[in-house]
């Protein structure tokens, strides 16, 4: 007995030093390990398990969330209950198809003829944990997909392919606290949006007297990973902050708990950073600042001072910002 | 420990974490989600001991590294820890409630949630941030406890029937069927 348990405890020690010595590995290696290779197996091997389950499992959990959505009917017979949920579910199901191609139809419009090549996939596997926003498609590097492609829906920004293996991919979506996507506003003022969970999307303006208003578009600005022009929601609130720069909450057109149908942008559109709402009035830097800075004068000579005023970049706002 | 209970434990377990990522990841109401691997192998533990705890945990755990984006090797360290800890404190009761799984798995879902958040944050992730942190392992906490009993009566349900004498006994815990007779 003593033997026996002897051994466990060397067992024990032996995993939780192997644990450690991955945990070193994987944490000094970064992006050039044979640790990435091991992920890249474990996707190859997992993930067409995982497709054929997520074709059997996933659209019962779609019923049952949907279920679980419209909530109790109160005080009704256990019978006309019963019968009640299922007749729910199945209209449900029913929804969930047109929904789904709905979704598609709009997915492909949303290609529209800029010479975008998108191909739909579907979302077969969520993050197992409760602090990364990621999510498993079924599409791999044999149907082209390659590492930081764009991933959307016909609303707007998903997010970026983070792993690729041959049959699936792994996309890390925006509301990820690692995320962080180049955005510009409408009228061309640039920032960084990102993610925070469950809590609305975050946009930092580079220009603390940046004209914006609740309701202004935030689109991605195409600068490096992300494809440009892309919607990602919807200015909120805005708080000036200490360190200079103006936060802006985000409510984003997607709902990313919800995720099915969405498209991975294999070539980018033509002219895809022009915005299509592109207000076509320049004001000169004067004009535009006296709106933006009225609510604190003291930040606008340094912040202004640090800033270079092309004319070319100036803030343009809309006639219903000023 | 045979062959074949090696087997059924490993694809109980591969299981576990295919639902887990395809349907349970999906459920997650108000922020957070059950973690059904953890259930699973806090139930093994409780009924094959520390040994089978341990070497479960470790593997789950980190085929669910494999398959995240987070460093390599936290959830087999988290896991495994998780799986031995239960196998060893369970050896200490005399007889298995049908409670006792449920404080197990709360207890272990919350210094599992708690641990994987510290070990993260230790590395620089800025995915951790107290609010959200105590919400989501509150919460995680209370669905799995609510998943045990069915979860338990499956494992069980898996187990050989001599071994719900070892259960009563409490022998299991050397994770060696054996070890009942010594």
């Amino acid at each position: 007995m003593y033997r026996d348990s002897r051994r466990l405890r060397l067992v024990l020690a032996l995993l939780i030093a192997t644990s450690f010595t991955l945990i070193t590995i994987d944490y000094r290696g970064g992006e050039g390990t044979s640790l990435r290779g091991l992920r890249r197996g474990a996707a190859t091997v997992v993930g067409p398990v995982q497709r054929a389950v997520a074709r059997v499992v996933r659209p019962v959990g779609r019923a049952l969330s949907s279920v679980g959505e419209l909530g109790s009917l109160g005080d009704e017979v256990d019978d006309l209950r019963k019968e009640n949920a299922e007749l729910r579910t199945k209209l449900r199901a029913a929804e969930d198809l047109r929904r789904r191609s709905d979704e598609l139809d709009a997915l492909l419009g949303a290609a529209g003829d800029r010479g975008a090549r998108i191909l739909p996939a579907t979302v077969i596997a969520d993050s197992p944990n409760n602090f990364e926003w990621t999510v498993t498609l079924d599409r791999g590097s044999r149907d082209g997909v390659r590492a930081d492609m764009t991933v959307i829906t016909g609303d707007g920004l998903v997010g970026r392919v983070l792993e690729v293996a041959p049959y699936t991919c792994s996309v890390l979506l925006a509301i990820d606290r690692q995320s962080a996507v180049g955005a510009r506003l409408a009228n061309g003022e640039r920032g960084l949006v990102s993610g925070n969970g469950l809590d609305p999307l975050v946009l930092e303006l580079r220009e603390p007297d940046a004209p914006v208003r609740p309701g202004d578009v935030v689109l991605t600005s195409g600068s490096s990973t992300y494809v440009g022009g892309i919607p990602i929601g919807v200015a909120e609130l805005i708080t000036r902050q200490p360190t200079l720069t103006k936060r802006v909450t985000i409510k984003p057109y997607v709902r990313y708990t919800a995720l099915d149908i969405v498209g991975i942008i294999l070539t980018a559109p033509r002219e895809a950073s022009a915005p299509a709402v592109a207000p076509s009035a320049r004001p000169t830097p004067g004009a535009s600042t006296t709106p933006a800075t009225a609510g604190a004068p003291s930040a606008t000579p340094s912040a202004s001072a640090t800033r270079s005023p092309i004319p070319t970049q100036s803030p343009t706002p809309t006639p219903a910002a000023t | 420990m045979s062959a074949y209970r090696v087997l059924l434990v490993a694809l109980s377990l591969f299981t576990a974490l295919l639902l887990q990522t395809t349907v349970v990841s999906r459920l997650g109401f108000l922020g957070a989600q059950p973690d059904l691997v953890l259930v699973v192998v806090v139930c093994f533990a409780l009924t094959d001991g520390p040994g089978v705890g341990m070497v479960g945990g470790f593997g789950a755990g980190l085929l669910l590294d494999l398959l995240s984006d987070h460093t390599l090797g936290l959830l087999a360290l988290v896991l495994c820890s998780i799986g031995y800890a239960s196998g060893i404190v369970r050896a200490y009761l005399d007889r298995l409630a049908i409670t006792t799984p449920m404080l197990f798995v709360g207890a272990a879902t919350a210094a599992a949630g708690l641990s994987f958040a510290a070990l993260l944050a230790l590395l620089g992730d800025p995915r951790i941030t107290g609010g959200t942190l105590l919400r989501s392992v509150t919460l995680a906490a209370l669905y799995d406890v609510v998943l045990t009993p069915f979860v338990f009566a499956a494992v069980s349900a898996l187990s050989r029937p001599r071994d719900e004498m070892n259960l009563r006994v409490g022998a299991a815990a050397h994770g060696d069927r054996r070890g009942v007779r010594r």
